[in-house]
C-alpha cells in the first residue's frame, strides 16, 4: 500500500495566500510516501512545505512557477503503475480528453496527472486513467473564477488504485473515491 | 576466603576442564555438607547418567546411546494418556534430542500450552489457533483492503468517459478520528517499524531467519506479527528490544517440527508459548518497574547475592576489587534468557533445562548465570577490569553441559 498525494495549481501568493486551513490540518507528515505536483505552486516556499510533508516530491513546471529547474514532464513507477505528470498548459485545447490521451500515449503511462484547468476531473480512457486534481487553494483560472479547492490522494496497491478526492465545498471537506484496476496487459493492445 | 568451596578450585573449573580430574567433582570435600546431601538426594540413576562428571568423559558412543535411550523414554512419556509433568521435567532437563520434533511437543507441555491430558490436545490446539487467527484479523489492519471490502464491484465502467465518484462517509486516509481504520493504521506504523528493524537482525547468521529463499521471509514475517500482536495485547509493555531474541528459539523449534499440521500453525503456537514464557519475565521488560523489587535491577541483585553466597572470593574480586557492575553483563543474560551468549544449538539445549525447572525458569536462570561466572573463575580472578568485562560480555565458547552441571550444584 502506497499513498501518493497529487496536488497543484496553488498559485501562492499571487492568487491565494495559502492552502485552506482544513486541508493543512489533514496533511500531516508520516502518512504520504510520494507527492506529485503538476506545477504552478508558484514560489519555492510551497515546495519546501511539500518537502516537509514527505521527502519524495516530484514537481513539473507550470507557466507561473518561479523555480526554473522543474522539468516539463516527469514519469515514474509506483507499485504496478507507471505515472506521468505534466502541467497541461502545453496541451491544447486545455483539458481536452483526446489531446491529453495523445500525451498519455507519448509518455506511455497508466495514470496521467495534469493541472491547469483548476477543475477536478478523472477519466478512464482506453484502459488508462487521467486525473486532474484541480487547484489545492481554489485559485481562479483563466477559464473560471468559481473554483472549489481540491486535491487527490491515491492509494496504490499493486495493480489497483483507489483515488480519494478531497474537495472543499462551502467550508466543508467532502471526500469521494474512485476505484480503478489496471486492465490486464493484452487489453491495452486493442 | 574461608567460604569458598574447595570444589570450585578443582581442575574442572580451570580452562582445561576436560582433562581427567584427579578429584571427581561429584565427591566434594567435607566442608560443604549441603552439597553432598544435594547430590545424594538425586541418587536417581537417570539424573546421574546425564549430569555426572564421569559421563562427560565417556566415549561418544555412550553419549549417543544415552541420548537415544532418553529419546525413547521421552517418547514413552509423551504417549501416556496423562502426562506426568515431573517425570517429563526430569528427562527434559538433561537435554531433549534434536530429532523427531520431540522438543516442540515437550516445550509446549512444559510451558503449559498443551494440557496434560493427551486426548485434549487436539481440541485445545484448535481453539488456540482459532483465537490467534482472530487476534491477527482484528489487530493487523490493512486499511486499503478494508476500504475495498466495502466496495461491491470495482468500476467496470465502459472505457472512456468520466469516472463515477462515490462519496466516502467515514473513512479515508487523512481522517483523524479514533474510529478511523486509517488513523489506527498510521498509529501502528511506528510500532511496526520498530519491530521490523529488530526482526531483520534476529540471528542474521541462520538461514532459517535470514536466508535468500522465501521461507526465511515468511519466518521473519511470523516473528513480526507475533511481536506486533503481543504489543497490541499488552499495551503496558508494548514491544521492547530483545523480545525478538526470546521469541526466535520458539518459532524455530515449532516451525521445524516434522509434523505438517504443527508446522503450519507454528506461528500461533509460538505466540501462546511466548506469552507463557514471558509471563515469568515480563517485569524485566517494563521500564517503569526497573527499580522495583520485581524489575530487572532487583533480579540482577539477586544474581549478585547468589554469587556472593556461593563464591565469595570471586564476588569480592569482581564487585569490590575491580568493580564490575553486574548490570554490564547480566542485564543481557537475564533479559534475553541467555540466547545471545552461546551458539544457537547450545542455546536450545540450555532452554531445555530452563523450561523444565519446577520452580519456574527465573530461579534456574539465575543459577545458570551464576554458574557461567563461576565456570570462568580462574580467568576472572587473573584478569583486570577490561579483560574481565570483555570476557563476560563475549562469553567464551564452552561446554554447555559443564555450565548446566555447575548450575545444578548451586542448588541448595
Amino acid at each position: 500500500m502506497v499513498l501518493v498525494l497529487a496536488l497543484g495549481d496553488l498559485h501562492i501568493p499571487h492568487r491565494a495566500p495559502d492552502l485552506p486551513p482544513k486541508f493543512k490540518q489533514m496533511l500531516v507528515p508520516g502518512k504520504i510516501q510520494h507527492i506529485l505536483s503538476p506545477g504552478n505552486l508558484c514560489i519555492k516556499e510551497v515546495q519546501d512545505y511539500l518537502k516537509g510533508l514527505c521527502s519524495d516530491v516530484h514537481i513539473v513546471k507550470g507557466e507561473y512557477d518561479e523555480v526554473q529547474n522543474y522539468p516539463e514532464h516527469k514519469v515514474l513507477t509506483i507499485g504496478g503503475f507507471k505515472l506521468g505528470i505534466c502541467h497541461g498548459h502545453q496541451v491544447v485545447p486545455w483539458g481536452d480528453v483526446e489531446s491529453l490521451a495523445m500525451l498519455q500515449r507519448q509518455l506511455d503511462v497508466d495514470i496521467l496527472i495534469t493541472g491547469h484547468t483548476h477543475q477536478f476531473k478523472a477519466y478512464k480512457h482506453q484502459g488508462r486513467l487521467m486525473i486532474n486534481p484541480g487547484s489545492a487553494t481554489g485559485a481562479y483560472s483563466s477559464i473560471t473564477y468559481d473554483v472549489n479547492p481540491s486535491f487527490v490522494l491515491m492509494d496504490i496497491d499493486g495493480q489497483r488504485v483507489v483515488v480519494y478526492v478531497y474537495e472543499l465545498v462551502n467550508g466543508e471537506v467532502k471526500v469521494d473515491k474512485i476505484d480503478f484496476r489496471k486492465p490486464p496487459p493484452q487489453a491495452n493492445e486493442s | 576466603m574461608s567460604s569458598v568451596p574447595a570444589w570450585l578450585n578443582s581442575s574442572s573449573f580451570s580452562p582445561r576442564a576436560r582433562s581427567p580430574p584427579e578429584t571427581p567433582p561429584e565427591t566434594p570435600p567435607p566442608p560443604r555438607p549441603p552439597l553432598v546431601e544435594a547430590l545424594v538426594e538425586r541418587a536417581d540413576p537417570l539424573m546421574q547418567a546425564g549430569s555426572s562428571g564421569q559421563q562427560e568423559e565417556a566415549t561418544s558412543h555412550d553419549v549417543s546411546r544415552s541420548e537415544s535411550s532418553r529419546a525413547e523414554q521421552l517418547q514413552a512419556e509423551l504417549e501416556k494418556p496423562r502426562i506426568d509433568l515431573n517425570a517429563l521435567r526430569q528427562l527434559a532437563t538433561q537435554g531433549i534430542p534434536d530429532s523427531g520434533g520431540i522438543r516442540a511437543v515437550v516445550w509446549k507441555l512444559l510451558l503449559g500450552y498443551l494440557p496434560r491430558i493427551r486426548s485434549q490436545w487436539e481440541e485445545e490446539l484448535a481453539k488456540k489457533r482459532e483465537q490467534y487467527a482472530q487476534f491477527s484479523q482484528e489487530l493487523i489492519v490493512n486499511p486499503s483492503e478494508k476500504s475495498r471490502a466495502s466496495e461491491a464491484s470495482d468500476g467496470d465502467l465502459p472505457s472512456g468517459g468520466e469516472l463515477r465518484r462515490e462519496s466516502v462517509e467515514g473513512d479515508h486516509p487523512l481522517a483523524s478520528g479514533q474510529a478511523s481504520v486509517w488513523h489506527q493504521f498510521f498509529q501502528d506504523t511506528e510500532l511496526w517499524e520498530q519491530i521490523d528493524r529488530d526482526v531483520k537482525r534476529t540471528h542474521p547468521d541462520l538461514p532459517f531467519f535470514n536466508g535468500a529463499d522465501g521461507g526465511s521471509n515468511e519466518n521473519q514475517g511470523a516473528l513480526g506479527r507475533i511481536l506486533f500482536i503481543f504489543a497490541k495485547l499488552n499495551p503496558g509493555i508494548k514491544y521492547v528490544q530483545g523480545m525478538n531474541e526470546v521469541l526466535a528459539p520458539l518459532l524455530y523449534i515449532f516451525r521445524t517440527d516434522p509434523d505438517d499440521k504443527n508446522k503450519e500453525h507454528a506461528e500461533a503456537d509460538a505466540f501462546f508459548c511466548f506469552v507463557e514464557l514471558l509471563s515469568d519475565f515480563r517485569d524485566h521488560f517494563c521500564q517503569q518497574l526497573d527499580n522495583s523489587e520485581v524489575g530487572i535491577r532487583a533480579t540482577i541483585t539477586r544474581l549478585s547475592n547468589l554469587l556472593k553466597q556461593r563464591d565469595e572470593e570471586l564476588w569480592l574480586h569482581l564487585n569490590v576489587k575491580i568493580q564490575i557492575n553486574p548490570q554490564f553483563y547480566a542485564f543481557r543474560w537475564i533479559t534475553l534468557l541467555l540466547t545471545q551468549e552461546f551458539d544457537f544449538p547450545d542455546c536450545l539445549r540450555l532452554w531445555d533445562t530452563l523450561l523444565s525447572n519446577k520452580d519456574g525458569p527465573l530461579e534456574i536462570l539465575l543459577r545458570l548465570c551464576c554458574a557461567m561466572v563461576i565456570c570462568i573463575r580462574t580467568r576472572l580472578l587473573g584478569g583486570d577490569f577490561t579483560d574481565n568485562l570483555k570476557l563476560l560480555q563475549n562469553y567464551p565458547s564452552t561446554d554447555i553441559d559443564g555450565i548446566i552441571v555447575t548450575a545444578d550444584r548451586l542448588r541448595l
